[in-house]
């Protein structure tokens, strides 16, 4: 606390200037080492996914490639060299008996898996916010519906609808001729985890939107003359951003495991395209005998969601005025 | 005899018990505020008083809007705004703020001073001489606060600095009335003083007219030039501050009074006490006739069937009671 008044006291004393609640935020979040440094790790990994063409192509190596030169004929195909073949050529190593570089499969891989974890992430935060606050805001019948419509689809067993119907979707989607194979596959499973996954959220901003709609700050600005947009925006929002960067932080590493779960039972994409789902599952087949695939694989997955989860939770810590209280 | 600000004419706000689908139910409806008639001159300052749930603090927020009256006229600088949409009322707010009860829930935690301040200005797109800025600053100034905390968030305040706060949000338009939600009986006692003394002199400075709920009788005392008693969603009596505490003519407003401690306790044993029996009847389903009967010490039976009018009997003294003291 002393800290926190003493470094604000010293603000005031350069120059007593209007901040807005945003600028402070992030002053205080560039204060946080751990989630600078999380922040930007989290942003090479994504960029990394991204620009996985490039980089494969600056590094020289090519993921579909089969470098079976550097295969052991003699040890069943297994790599040359320690550690499942690290070089500086392949700085992942190479899978055991096709000989793919590891590091190019991880690139490409984690492209697909975060093209599905953001794009649904941020699909069910959106929707779930919307939803959510006319939930809690409002009121009334709009409350009673939407309550009845997520009550309706907590009741399904959404894990089951997904693996009897992602096929006959699939075929569906794919007989209109818009997507094919893979990228079909990819937008039926985003439809259904976005589908799924919305009410848990919007219900929990619903309950948070009814205890803030109570608070007197809210009937304040509504005796300013605030409109309901305003309020919702400037007054609700605020205090809500905490929950959703949180939520934020898990749906996303969650996402990504869920489509590795989905691909590795066969519902997602499927080979010859690559995502962490089919990845871990080669490597998992192999652990046996080269234990540093599965190792490098799951822990470029587990490097990315600690990042996020970290990142997350400074920006949470930055938006929370009270942080700073020791 | 200066304008009036603000005429109530029988306001009634009654609250139904319905949520989502009743599926054809019957919910029961809480009269909250049950024909309820008053005025507020300009410059004025009318103190509301009574015991929790009689309806005060519904009758402060109806009149500011922040409901929909169920019937009766809000008459507010001569235009009847009691059902005005909210698009129309906005023109009006900027002349009349509300300053709340609690203000560790009336300022957003989200927000700094300065914007909670400033939002009055935003709201209502203007832009005041020399800056929204220097305004803020100057408003903090006019409460008692450190200019130079307008980057601070509110949960680095005192009650007593909050409440501040939330006046110097409620003075930011120049408003001509604020209606005052018992804006002091969530701090203690020598915080109490300050922020009563504010109010005053910020009355007396701008001219402005109040509204001001309360149940604690000195507060009131102090602070008000007439009182209003309000009983189970109804006015028991209207008087000017020293006629009501000299001579209440009104039962209740009798035992009121006599509950207000004395710090002399010799003059506290002589006192009359009037202790009342019983409890406040629920608004949902209140009495009939008069509405205090139940726990009157002179109820008799036609305080059970017939409902006393307000009537003025003497100049600015009006009661609801057919057999006054």
């Amino acid at each position: 606390m002393a800290q926190s008044l003493d470094a604000d006291a010293q603000a005031v004393d350069q120059k007593v200037v209007l901040r807005t609640p945003n600028q402070i935020a992030w002053s205080r979040f560039k204060r946080n080492r751990i989630g600078v440094v999380s922040g930007i790790v989290s942003i090479i990994f994504i960029a990394a996914a991204f620009l996985a063409p490039l980089i494969a192509k600056l590094t020289k190596v090519d993921p579909y490639a089969l470098y079976l030169d550097l295969l052991d004929p003699d040890r069943a195909n297994f790599p040359i060299g320690k550690f499942g073949g690290i070089s500086w050529a392949h700085p992942f190593g190479l899978t055991p008996e096709d000989g793919r570089d590891i590091f190019a499969n991880v690139l490409y891989g984690s492209r697909i898996s975060f093209t599905v974890a953001i794009i649904t992430s941020v699909s069910t935060i959106g929707i779930g916010l919307l939803v959510g606050i006319a939930a809690g805001y409002f009121g009334g019948k709009i409350d009673a519906l939407i309550g009845r419509y997520s009550d309706f689809l907590f009741a399904f067993p959404s894990f089951f609808m997904i693996v009897a119907l992602s096929s006959p979707l699939v075929e569906r989607l794919t007989g209109t001729g818009l997507l094919q194979d893979n990228s079909a596959r990819l937008l039926v499973l985003m439809i259904f985890f976005v589908f799924f996954g919305w009410p848990g959220f919007a219900r929990l901003i619903r309950s948070q939107a009814l205890s803030l709609r109570e608070r007197d700050f809210i009937l304040a600005a509504k005796s300013q003359g605030a409109s309901h947009y305003r309020i919702i925006v400037k007054e609700m929002l605020p205090n809500l951003w905490a929950t959703t960067i949180i939520f934020l932080s898990l749906a996303l590493p969650g996402y990504l495991s869920a489509e590795a779960v989905f691909a590795f039972l066969g519902i997602g994409v499927q080979p010859p395209a690559i995502s962490f789902g089919i990845l871990l599952d080669d490597a998992r087949s192999k652990w046996s005998s080269d234990p540093a695939y599965l190792l490098i694989t799951s822990g470029y997955l587990i490097a990315i969601v600690l990042a996020l989860n970290l990142l997350g939770d400074a920006i949470r810590d930055a938006i929370d005025p009270k942080a700073d209280r020791q | 005899m200066a304008e009036n600000i603000l005429e109530v004419n029988n306001l009634k706000m009654h609250f139904e018990g319905k949520r989502g689908f009743s599926f054809g139910s019957e919910t029961p409806v809480v009269k909250a505020v049950d024909g309820v008639t008053f005025n507020v001159k300009v410059g004025e300052s009318v103190g509301l008083v009574g015991e929790s749930g009689c309806g005060k603090t519904t009758v402060g927020r109806t009149v500011m809007k922040l409901y929909e009256p169920t019937s009766g006229e809000i008459i507010f600088q001569g235009q009847d705004i009691s059902k005005l949409k909210p698009r129309a009322m906005k023109k009006y707010r900027s002349s009349m703020q509300m300053i709340f009860q609690d203000p560790f829930s009336s300022l957003n935690p989200r927000h700094t001073v300065g914007s909670i301040i400033e939002s009055s200005f935003v709201i209502h797109g203007i832009t005041p001489e020399g800056g929204v800025k220097e305004a803020v600053r100057g408003l903090l100034a006019k409460v008692g606060l450190n200019p130079e905390h307008i980057n601070r968030f509110p949960h680095e305040f005192s009650g007593g600095q909050r409440q501040r706060i939330g006046i110097a949000r409620a003075l930011a338009l120049n408003p001509k009335f604020i209606v005052a939600d018992e804006p002091v009986s969530a701090l203690d006692v020598s915080i109490q003083a300050q922020i009563v003394n504010l109010l005053d002199d910020l009355q007396k400075e701008f001219g402005i007219a109040f509204l001001f709920i309360a149940h604690d009788l000195s507060v009131v005392q102090h602070i008000s030039d007439r009182v209003i008693v309000m009983y189970l969603g109804k006015i028991m009596e209207m008087a000017p501050t020293f006629d009501l505490f000299l001579k209440p003519r009104h039962p209740y407003t009798k035992a009121l009074l006599s509950a207000v401690p004395v710090p002399d306790p010799k003059i506290g044993r002589a006192r009359e006490k009037i202790l009342l029996q019983g409890d406040l009847p629920s608004p949902a389903n209140p009495p009939k006739g008069c509405v205090f009967n139940t726990r009157c010490w002179k109820a008799q039976d036609l305080c059970r069937t017939t409902v006393p009018e307000v009537l003025e009997i003497a100049p600015s003294h009006s009661l609801a009671c057919h057999f006054p003291e």
